[in-house]
């Protein structure tokens, strides 16, 4: 009954950046031209290798920012003093080829399910990448599944997607750590057990919960998410670093 | 830098065994933790890649790149099931 899930591409191919978007001060999304790209699922990444003139190597894992159907596209976060970050922030430009393994990843991915049981999406900085991959996702096929998103951020200069994301208020959710916009009505807070109860599906619903982000908020969430009752075989977790 | 997790070793994973590995399960040899390769620790990132079981610590599997393939030990797995939830 269960489908054999389409075999992931294992082998390092070269992809064109066709395009280039900025999403903040040290963020951006690139579009990429992959030969005989496959399609692949809400939630799953690619490996991106940079090969230096010296032949050094360095491999870093970059989820897939647009919904199944979409062309492939990354989002990527510039971290100070990195090796790969700042060179796909910075330095690559329209034209130019990354070395690309991929699509991968079967255990962070969502599709609709035949129970439509809840979604509960909670994103840590630019682990709102995949969580968006699967907003967009339920949008492109007019899914009814119930699904809601909780975005942890220290400040509204950081807050990725900001257009898009406005214009889902119903389901979307922006919990600010440091700064917040002015005459924002709640003070900057940390995830704590009130903010996530007052959003998350009830466990009774059986919900399912993406919990993405920095280690110490996935560890963090994923928590709160057990002391409110969800089943951790349901709480999805992929940690950034 | 924090313990990340299986997720990040996906592409290795899959290169290795030919097919997505993150959603197995994998039975620790020490305590018996039954978890998706996906949650298993990973210290990273660095050359070679190491799974260790959340819950006691325990190296699971190790894999390394090298030229034209992978070399991959298991020292700390009795079993690995690719059935959807390990088959329980
Ligand atoms: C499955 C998976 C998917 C990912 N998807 C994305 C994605 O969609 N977008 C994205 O931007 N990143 C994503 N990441 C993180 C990405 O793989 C890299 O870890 C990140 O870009 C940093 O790499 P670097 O080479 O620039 O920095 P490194 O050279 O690895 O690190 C340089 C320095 O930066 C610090 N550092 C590294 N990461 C962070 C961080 N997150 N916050 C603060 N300090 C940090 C390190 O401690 C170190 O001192 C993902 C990671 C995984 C495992
Ligand atoms: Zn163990």
């Amino acid at each position: 009954m269960t489908a054999t899930p389409p075999q992931p591409r294992v082998n390092w191919q070269a992809a064109t950046i066709t395009g280039t978007d900025a999403e903040n001060a040290r963020t951006r999304t690139l579009q990429l031209q992959v030969p005989g790209w496959p399609g692949h699922q809400a939630g799953q990444h690619v490996d991106v290798r940079l090969t230096a003139e010296n032949g050094y190597q360095a491999t870093r894992a970059y989820s897939l920012a647009g919904a199944p159907g979409e062309d492939p596209a990354l989002t990527v976060v510039r971290a100070e003093g990195g090796e790969v970050s700042p060179y796909l922030v910075d330095v690559i430009q329209t034209g130019d080829q990354v070395e690309l393994r991929g699509p991968i990843g079967g255990y962070f991915v969502w599709k609709p399910g035949p129970r439509r049981r809840p979604v509960l999406l909670l994103a840590g900085g630019s682990g709102v990448v995949p969580l968006r991959a699967m907003l967009r996702h339920r949008a492109r096929l007019g899914d009814d599944t119930p699904m809601r998103l909780l975005y942890s951020v220290r400040s509204p200069e950081q807050v990725i997607y900001r257009r898009e994301l406005a214009g889902q208020a119903d389901r979307v959710s922006l919990l600010y750590t440091r700064t917040t916009p002015p005459g924002w009505p709640r003070p900057p807070a940390r995830l704590d057990h009130t903010a996530l109860a007052g959003q998350a599906w009830p466990p009774e619903q059986a919900p399912l919960a993406y919990v993405c982000g920095p280690t110490t908020f996935v560890e963090h969430a994923a928590g709160l998410l057990t002391d409110l009752g969800y089943t951790p075989a349901d709480v999805r977790t992929e940690r950034y670093g | 830098m924090p313990p990340i997790d299986g997720n990040a070793a996906a592409g290795t994973l899959a290169a290795f065994f030919g097919r997505d590995m993150t959603a197995a399960h994998g039975l620790c040899a020490a305590c018996d933790q039954h978890a998706p390769l996906a949650e298993a620790l990973l210290y990273g990132p660095a050359a070679g890649t190491a799974l260790h079981c959340r819950t006691c610590g325990n190296l699971l599997m190790t894999m390394i790149e090298a030229p034209g393939g992978i070399i991959g030990a298991m020292p700390g797995l009795t079993r690995l099931d690719t059935r959807p939830a390990g088959g329980v």
